[in-house]
């Protein structure tokens, strides 16, 4: 392959942003056009260096052309987007019909998004997978719940554990979900915050389970309306081409679901856990982007 | 799309699957045949062309599937599918109510515009 040829074609692949398996495809349906092209240019007179420009020429600039495939690729099937939307709006019809008081059939629910997490990570990675993946997060989110609960001595050694866990976690999930555009992390790690922000209204630490229990139930129909919010979110995220459109519905249906719990807890949020969630939100966001250009930096 | 003159926005789709409706081509042919078959009318700039392709592959339209040339190179070979030609169909329908229209105007003699 011509020195040209492999620049402009790394320039392209940096910048697909599709899973693996696909951008090889691009790449080698595009060297197959360029050699093609190159093949009769030169046939027809012009030295290899002056084939190669003008073939590249012809491509014109490798970003614009990566971002148009990129746009071709980027919106799912309704199928997808179904399946995508739908650990949302199951999980928010559960809260929002007060089902979440039946032990069994939450257990059977986890199970079901547990079972879906592992079959669709283990075979193909589909791109609805990243949403279901938010709710295979939920034992991490309920063993900080556990956590409110401890003595006050243990509490200083278990939360920095428990956070650097955590942070540990969220670097692994991104490094192993590398084969994908890094939005589809972003997406997966959307609702902690909310969920994280409910926690923080009911207070479980400060009283005793039967009343946290009986306070949830009273903002158990809220709780799932922000769900609702995600389903949606998440629906306008698969249909969406742009890469820009695609990162601004995250950032706005994740501070729409923060906004809802803020109004619906009528002040049981300080000013301080407002401004950390919101932090936390953006930087759960980010984090993803991050991870993945320090990997295609190093 | 380059043409000696001006053509309907969204045309290029229907082009496409015309030229992949009888035989499957890849995408450096389709380009060849494309200026061929149109008389040098239609040029396609070879960095739409991708960006078209996938689109459609999307959609459903087109399949894409790799296979050896005599040479042992390998291309992408695009065929329309069910859906494509559906889509074409309603596309065709669309041109010649276009050109019908097109037809009558240019008959009418434009007097009171000259």
């Amino acid at each position: 392959m011509a020195t040209g040829f492999s620049e402009y074609l790394s320039d392209v692949q940096s910048n697909l942003n599709l899973d693996v398996r696909e951008e090889r495809e691009v790449i080698r349906e595009l060297l197959a056009h360029l050699e093609d092209r190159s093949h009769e240019l030169v046939a027809n007179g012009l030295s290899e260096t002056e084939a190669t420009k003008n073939c590249l020429d012809m491509l014109g600039s490798a970003r614009k052309l990566a971002r148009e495939i990129y746009q071709s690729h980027s919106r799912a099937n309704w199928r997808q987007t179904l399946l995508a939307a739908s650990p949302h709006f199951i999980f928010g019809a559960v809260f929002a019909l007060n089902w979440w008081q039946h032990v069994l059939g939450m257990f059977s629910l986890l199970l079901l998004v547990l079972a879906a997490v592992v079959c669709g990570w283990y075979r193909f990675k589909p791109k609805w997978l990243y949403s279901w993946s938010s709710y295979s997060l939920l034992p991490v989110i309920g063993v900080s719940l556990l956590l409110l609960w401890l003595p006050q001595g243990l509490a200083w050694i278990a939360w920095p554990v428990y956070i650097s866990f955590t942070i540990w976690l969220i670097n692994y999930l991104a490094n192993r979900s590398r084969s994908r555009d890094w939005l589809y992390v972003s997406l997966m790690l959307l609702p902690v915050p909310t969920i994280i922000a409910w926690m923080l209204v009911v207070q479980p630490g400060s009283a005793a389970p039967d009343y946290a229990f009986s306070k949830f139930g009273s903002f158990a129909p809220w709780v799932g309306l922000t769900f609702m919010a995600f389903a949606v979110g998440a629906a306008f995220f698969m249909r969406a081409r742009r890469r820009w459109l695609k990162g601004s519905v995250l950032v706005v249906s994740g501070l729409l679901s923060l906004t809802m719990v803020i109004i619906y807890a009528r002040g049981g949020l300080g000013l301080t856990a407002i401004i950390g969630l919101n932090v936390l939100m953006l930087a759960l966001f980010l984090a993803p982007a991050l991870i993945d250009r320090r990997a295609k930096q190093s | 799309m380059t043409g000696k003159k001006e053509w309907p926005q969204g045309s290029i789709e229907p082009l496409l699957l015309t030229m992949v409706f009888d035989r499957a081509m890849y995408g450096y042919q389709i380009i060849h045949e494309l200026e061929t078959r149109s008389d040098g009318y239609f040029k396609i700039k070879e960095g739409t062309l991708y960006p078209v392709l996938h689109r459609l592959e999307g959609e459903g339209y087109i399949v894409g599937e790799w296979k050896s040339l005599d040479n042992g190179r390998q291309r992408k070979y695009y065929h329309i599918t069910r859906k494509g030609r559906a889509y074409l169909a309603v596309k065709r329908a669309e041109w010649r109510q276009l050109l019908a229209a097109v037809t009558m105007l240019t008959r009418i003699p434009l007097l009171d515009m000259e």
